[in-house]
């Protein structure tokens, strides 16, 4: 097998996200460098960012970039995401494709052949449930009142037993609206349900978590994982659109309208152990209060500087070099997001017999 | 029945070196950047500027145009030289000549091409190192143009197909590819031996 690090450096050097979160701030080209103009009265007006520094970038909020700008990002295959200041993805601008239709078409394939498309499903529920118990568990050895988290631990063990189990439909029903991967859903519902309700015996006071709520999230916990779910989603779709898939046809989560199904498919695993985490390491450690999110309506949303600060934390989470599980090397976790997505690719061309979903443990 | 699309130069290279790299290269479109892949079109950036060259007895004409009804392909030629009757194509490389025949059989093609346009045969070409900052002579014998009409028709079955063939056995190749981290042969051969694999439906759930 391959060796330690050296391998994957070259290749992750380049590998960083440009943030713009400055309202009214303009970004030009100038050379090989984007050029940055915040509002005036703003400490640093100018900042320069060369492009070969620039892996993609995330527009949050009110910021022009001018279409030099974008003509020199997408010629260089840097894709730019349009999000809202709370996360909700506008949309993607991204390079042509080329023509890797193969892998694509594999994809379709695959999604319409019930059986095998039901066995890469089940390992995407797989990955998140072991994820969630990995969680949970590391958190239940440093505490002695953790009856109610091995509790939850046991439950999300029935179900991935139940999971072991979970046969498709030998015959699909035409009214099945779930594509003959109900049980599935049932069983990943449950242990999420056990996961989430628990989730917020981890948390100081007083931070409190009852259970998931989204659309929109009228907790401060709830927004903070929400805004972290988003954040995944665009890293996830941005790979994908890398390795020349269609995120938009997934195996587990049913196409939707401009729903990335197949980037909800690959994050079900990373969810727990990249964003749930990020999100109670700095609410235990202080980096976050309560008073950082303000309430809009019953919604709630980060404000500005926690909003930076978060996006460093999930930054420096996602560039965290970490002994990859199966293969041994070290790698960070968004080339780990990015090997599961060629992994899935090859699965559906029939290179290995199974999709494997990314563990810790 | 498909028209057959002809193979550019450059792919048989590929192939030679991968028919792995060639299918990703060639039927999928992809390319990745790495070390030697930027230093040889830095290397290249002004061997592309097209033009002909008067040098008393030689002639010197820079990115060829060529092309082979018979074989099936494409491409274009660093140079053409023509010197005292003499012509013959010569290749730009980066790096020292090398341990495997891939920069051996895409001269080669590139002297079919010609000789198939001209009505001409041509014996030998030329390759330039630029780490050695010499030349090398290749010469066409009837043993590397049979290996190169094989590799051709390679080229064209596995362009039909278009299914990745499995990754090479040897493996140094794969070390100074730039594609190793979307073929992935180290993972995929793992990955392919399914017992190798812990399942977690079978481990202490």
């Amino acid at each position: 097998m391959r060796g330690e690090a050296e391998q994957w450096t070259g290749a992750e050097r380049l590998m960083a996200t440009l943030y713009l979160t400055e309202e009214q701030t303009t970004v030009k080209i100038e050379g090989e460098a984007l050029r940055l103009q915040m509002p005036r009265g703003q400490e640093r007006q100018v900042v320069r960012v060369p492009l070969a520094k620039v892996d993609q970038v995330v527009v949050l909020g009110n910021i022009t970039l001018t279409t030099p700008a974008l003509q020199a990002l997408l010629e260089r295959g840097i894709a730019v995401h349009y999000l809202s200041a709370r996360g909700r993805s506008y949309g993607s601008l991204v390079a042509d494709w080329g023509k890797n239709s193969g892998p694509r078409l594999a994809l379709y394939a695959l999604y319409t052949d019930l059986p095998r498309r039901f066995a890469a499903a089940r390992q995407c529920v797989a990955g998140k449930l072991i994820n969630m118990r990995a969680v949970l568990l590391r958190y239940a050895r440093n505490r002695e009142d953790n009856a109610a988290l091995l509790e939850a631990v046991q439950q999300i063990r029935a179900a991935l037993r139940a999971l072991a189990r979970a046969q498709p439909p030998a015959q699909l029903a035409t009214d099945d609206r779930m594509g003959g991967l109900g049980e599935l859903f049932g069983i990943e519902g449950s242990a999420s349900a056990a996961y989430y309700g628990v989730l917020g015996l981890l948390l100081k006071p007083p931070w409190q978590f009852v259970g998931r709520v989204r659309r929109p999230p009228t907790d401060p916990v709830n927004a903070l994982l929400s805004f972290g779910y988003s954040l995944l989603t665009n890293q996830t779709t941005a790979l994908i659109q890398a390795v020349g898939l269609d995120p938009g046809v997934g195996l587990l989560h049913q196409p939707g309208f401009g729903k990335p199904a197949l980037a909800l498919d690959i994050m079900e695993a990373f969810r727990p152990i990249i964003v749930d985490s990020v999100v109670i390491t700095m609410i235990n450690t202080g980096q976050l209060t309560p008073g950082d999110l303000e309430e809009e309506l019953g919604a709630f949303r980060l404000r500005d500087r926690a909003r930076r600060t978060f996006l460093e934390k999930f930054e420096e989470r996602l560039n965290e070099r970490i002994r990859h599980p199966v293969f041994g090397y070290q790698i960070s976790y968004r080339r780990c997001i990015e090997l599961q997505v060629r992994l899935l690719a090859k699965y559906a061309q029939g290179e290995i017999p199974r999709y494997v979903p990314f563990t810790v443990r | 029945m498909h028209a057959r699309e002809p193979i550019p130069l450059a792919m048989l290279n590929a192939l030679a070196y991968c028919p792995r790299r060639f299918v990703y290269e060639h039927v999928q479109g992809e390319m990745l950047l790495n070390e030697h892949v930027v230093e040889g079109a830095l290397l290249h950036a002004g061997i592309d500027l097209g033009g002909t060259v008067w040098e008393g007895e030689r002639v010197q004409q820079r990115r060829v145009y060529v092309w082979s009804e018979r074989l099936g392909l494409v491409g274009f030629c660093d140079l053409v030289e023509t010197q005292t009757g003499a012509i013959y194509p010569v290749e730009y490389k980066k790096g020292r000549p090398r341990r495997w025949f891939n920069d051996h059989a895409q001269l080669c093609a590139q002297a079919l091409c010609l000789e198939e346009r001209l009505g001409i045969t041509i014996p030998r070409g030329a390759i330039f190192y630029f780490a050695a900052r010499r030349r090398e002579v290749v010469e066409f014998t009837a043993t590397l143009r049979a290996e190169v009409e094989a590799l051709v028709a390679q080229a064209h079955a596995l362009a039909l197909a278009g299914r990745l063939p499995p990754p090479i056995e040897q493996r140094a190749r794969c070390r100074e590819c730039s594609l190793e981290p979307l073929c992935l042969p180290d993972e995929v051969e793992q990955l392919a031996q399914e017992h190798a694999i812990p399942a977690w439906e079978e481990s202490e759930l």
